[in-house]
């Protein structure tokens, strides 16, 4: 009779420990999802909180060249578009100025407007896909 | 007769265990999605905040650029009367005001960067030797807050500096 207690109370156990195992994964794959959720939230705050800087950084050094392409390259260490027009500036995961073979993101400069107030279009996306981070316009008016 | 023999863990034991691992699982999970959309809300603060700058900026250097080309008319025009002149075109242009400043003249204007924030930008201008000259200096370009603070009340009682009231006798 003792040996059929232990055997009852053994299995009574045993399905416990199944039910809670099953309780477990269940949840525990929630969680994981709203760390993994928590961590790339956290990621793309940080992309945005660079790219604002670099666009900043980028408005600035377009300012004191006052749109000059070839300034602006020297200054950036771009590379500029066949039309005269452009730059590309592309950075690596830490956001130091790299080569395009090596880039994680890149600032994409369109010059525009007139002599006297040229304007520059910067635009941060991520490598390779294009999307888009940031983007902002920038003129300066030269008398 | 024998002494009963343990049994191990008794039941239920493995489910306040499971339920305990749970409970820390769900609290940090939580605490961590809630602190990233917090720092995720306030990065999209800030760039926004960047954007209308930049956005006050194109517009108060496009009014700069109409600025300076009726001070360049103005003095082209009647270099004897130019500040004259100058004031009288500029009351033309929507939103910039106008003062003397001594023997210089002082031109001002506000862009609206956002709902609680504008652009506010001043130029000083001297008489320029020729037309060649430059014509103003760019004396402030700043963001201002337009909405007023209510200090009445509410403030610590701070100390106003009066001599009066003396905390050390020597």
């Amino acid at each position: 009779m003792s040996a059929g207690r232990n055997s009852s109370k053994s299995g009574l156990f045993l399905i416990e420990l199944i039910v809670a195992i099953v309780f477990f994964a269940v949840a525990s794959a929630n969680c994981i999802q709203l760390f993994v959720g928590a961590h790339m939230l956290s990621k793309s705050s940080s992309d945005l909180n660079m790219a604002v800087t670099v666009a900043q950084n980028t408005a600035e050094c377009f300012k004191l060249t006052g749109g000059s392409v070839e300034e602006l390259s020297a200054l950036l260490s771009g590379e500029p578009g066949a039309d005269g027009k452009t730059l590309t500036v592309y950075y690596d995961g830490s956001w130091q100025s790299t080569s395009r073979e090596n880039a994680k993101y890149h600032v994409f400069i369109t010059l525009g407007g007139t002599e006297r107030l040229p304007s520059a279009m910067i635009a941060v996306s991520k490598q390779p896909a294009g999307e888009l981070v940031y983007e902002i316009t920038a003129e300066k008016y030269m008398p | 007769m024998s002494g009963k023999r343990s049994t191990g863990i008794n039941v239920g034991g493995s489910s306040i265990l499971v339920i305990f691992v749970l409970l820390c699982l769900t609290t940090f999970a939580t605490l961590s999605m809630v602190s990233a959309n917090a720092d995720y809300k306030l990065t999209q603060k800030a760039s926004e905040a960047v954007s209308n700058y930049y956005a006050a900026d194109c517009l108060a250097e496009e009014k700069l650029a109409q600025i300076d080309g009726l001070l360049a008319q103005s003095y082209t025009a009647d270099a004897d009367q130019y500040y004259a002149s100058s004031a009288a075109a500029l009351a033309t242009v929507e939103g910039v005001s106008v003062s003397r400043a001594g023997a210089d003249m002082q031109i001002s204007y506000t862009i609206p960067a956002s709902e609680t924030q504008e652009l506010s930008v001043v130029l000083t201008t001297a008489h320029p030797a020729s037309a060649a000259e430059p014509r103003y200096v760019r004396t402030a370009w700043n963001i201002v807050s337009t909405v007023q603070h209510d200090t009445e009340g509410d403030t610590l009682n701070l100390w106003d500096g009066d001599e009066d009231l003396q905390l050390f006798i020597p």
